[in-house]
């Protein structure tokens, strides 16, 4: 590898040599400490390949051995140099283009980020980049201990951190503690918190896990009313109330109701009909300002646009400040149509569907459903009930109890 | 006296050193030049002898004063 690098930088040639007594050249060339390599035997004489430095010494043994050297090829650097010749500015280019990429090699161009998962991408990129380290950055003014610091102090879930530079790539590898969040998510549990039903119904099952049940199975609750308080009376031995403790409620509890569902549409409707005719438009975003590129003026009466964006980028995550900006517009007429009947009941069928499914989403029920689809010469309508049951309570927070007596009368005497 | 001063052989009597390696290739060191060269045989002039190379598709992949080394299919190596 070293040693062809050599040969062509120095230049060579595959040379014939014919004649009278090739192989005695051939003894002179050896003698004279020129390298010959590759040697063949052909019909009239040799070819070989031989140094440049060497075929300028050659004259004297052709002239002594009366034998030819023809030039069949020529290698290396010389020869593409003299083709070159009178094209410097090609070879400046080139050594410009060199020079470029040494002085390029010397900024960030890519950053990759290992290991995290609750800390996003987009996140660790814009901290870097609000911290000097981001894409286009001179390596020399990137101190990496450094950076592991800062990042290690600004998420506290981040617990190890590794920065590296590699070429022109910046890795970071970061570790995250996952358990601090689930600490964090108990912690907030300890809120002391009520269950209140979230709409009117019946309580058909409830098991208290903590908190005061305030109402039993069967009973019939309004909207908002409290069914498990999340303060605990705590009783003294003369059975009176001493004072509260507080929790976050927790229960099982499945209430039953009946929801109104009420859909109505009319028949007529106006339908886009598209012609066909199509054109594209295209604009570029530098620096935050849109630069259209003229193209004639859109002209139809009514279309429909989808603006396509498309941003280059380097390797995966550095986008560069351009953005490619294509606009579509599709000409469409508006056509008045009218729904068959059939037509209608598939749709208010579907979106009665569409709406048991939003409501299947929270875990709740469908226990019946008394919808009647009616569909006269302009509207169709859906009305009926729905009857659910599922977890229909949510959280709120304990309403502020009234103190003890005993703890009133000390609060009166220390004042 | 050169076995009595350990001297090498090779440079005393101007011997001709071959070393070959497998049946493939050969190197020839202490020769004075190349007499004859086909693909079939190749003729090299040492001090005190010729050395004939027979093989098939016989290449001199490069020749210097020192040394030579050729490769292809070698079937003989004779002393004349």
């Amino acid at each position: 590898m070293v040693l062809s690098f050599i040969k062509y930088l120095s230049g060579y040639v595959r040379v014939q040599v014919t004649g009278y007594a090739p192989e005695r050249f051939l003894n002179l060339c050896s003698n004279h400490d020129i390298l010959i390599w590759d040697l063949v035997h052909i019909e009239s004489g040799y070819e070989f390949f031989i140094s440049l430095s060497g075929v300028r010494e050659l004259k004297p043994f052709l002239k002594k051995t009366k034998t030819h050297l023809k030039i069949l090829k020529r290698y290396g650097f010389p020869f593409v140099m003299f083709r070159y010749r009178k094209r410097k500015l090609f070879l400046g280019g080139i050594a410009v283009f060199f020079l470029f990429l040494f002085f390029l090699s010397r900024f960030i161009w890519n950053i990759e980020i290992l290991g995290n998962s609750s800390v996003t991408d987009d996140n660790l990129l814009q901290f870097l980049e609000a911290e000097h380290c981001g894409f286009g950055v001179a390596k020399k003014e990137i101190d990496c201990s450094s950076l592991e610091e800062k990042i290690r102090l600004h998420y506290g879930q981040i617990i190890w951190t590794s920065a590296q530079i590699s070429g022109t790539k910046l890795t970071i590898q970061v570790k995250e503690n996952l358990i601090t969040g689930e600490k964090k998510e108990e912690k907030g549990k300890e809120e002391p918190r009520d269950l209140v039903a979230a709409c009117d119904g019946t309580v058909l099952k409830m098991i208290t896990r903590t908190g005061t049940p305030l109402i039993q199975e069967q009973a019939k609750v309004k909207k908002g009313e409290v069914l498990v308080s999340g303060r605990i009376d705590l009783i003294d031995d003369n059975q009176e109330v001493s004072g509260y403790e507080y929790c976050r409620a927790d229960a099982d509890i499945q209430i039953q109701t009946k929801l109104p569902y009420r859909d109505t549409f009319s028949l007529s409707y106006e339908k886009k009909h598209f012609t066909g005719n199509q054109k594209k438009r295209y604009a570029v975003e530098l620096f935050g300002h849109i630069y259209p590129i003229p193209m004639g003026k859109v002209t139809y009466p009514k279309s429909e646009k989808t603006t396509e964006y498309r941003q280059p980028r380097l390797c995966s995550d550095f986008y560069l400040p351009v953005v490619l900006q294509t606009d579509h517009y599709a000409e469409y007429q508006t056509v008045s149509e009218k729904y068959t009947k059939k037509e209608a009941k598939t749709i208010a069928e579907s979106h009665l569907q569409t709406y048991f499914e939003k409501i299947q989403e929270k875990n709740v029920q469908i226990q019946e459903k008394n919808v009647i689809i009616d569909v006269n010469d302009n509207l169709c309508s859906a009305k009926g009930t729905i009857t659910v049951c599922g977890p229909l309570y949510q959280t709120a927070p304990v309403a502020e109890p009234e103190k003890p007596a005993d703890e009133r009368v000390a609060a009166d005497e220390l004042e | 006296m050169v076995e009595t001063l350990e001297l090498p052989k090779d440079l005393m009597y101007g011997a001709v050193l071959v070393t070959v390696t497998g049946q493939r290739e050969l190197l020839i060191e202490n020769y004075r030049g190349i007499l004859e060269y086909s693909p079939e045989c190749i003729r090299i002039q040492a001090k005190n002898c010729q050395v004939c190379v027979q093989g098939k598709t016989l290449l001199i992949q490069y020749y210097t004063n020192e040394e030579m080394k050729i490769s292809g299919i070698i079937k003989s190596i004779q002393y004349d």
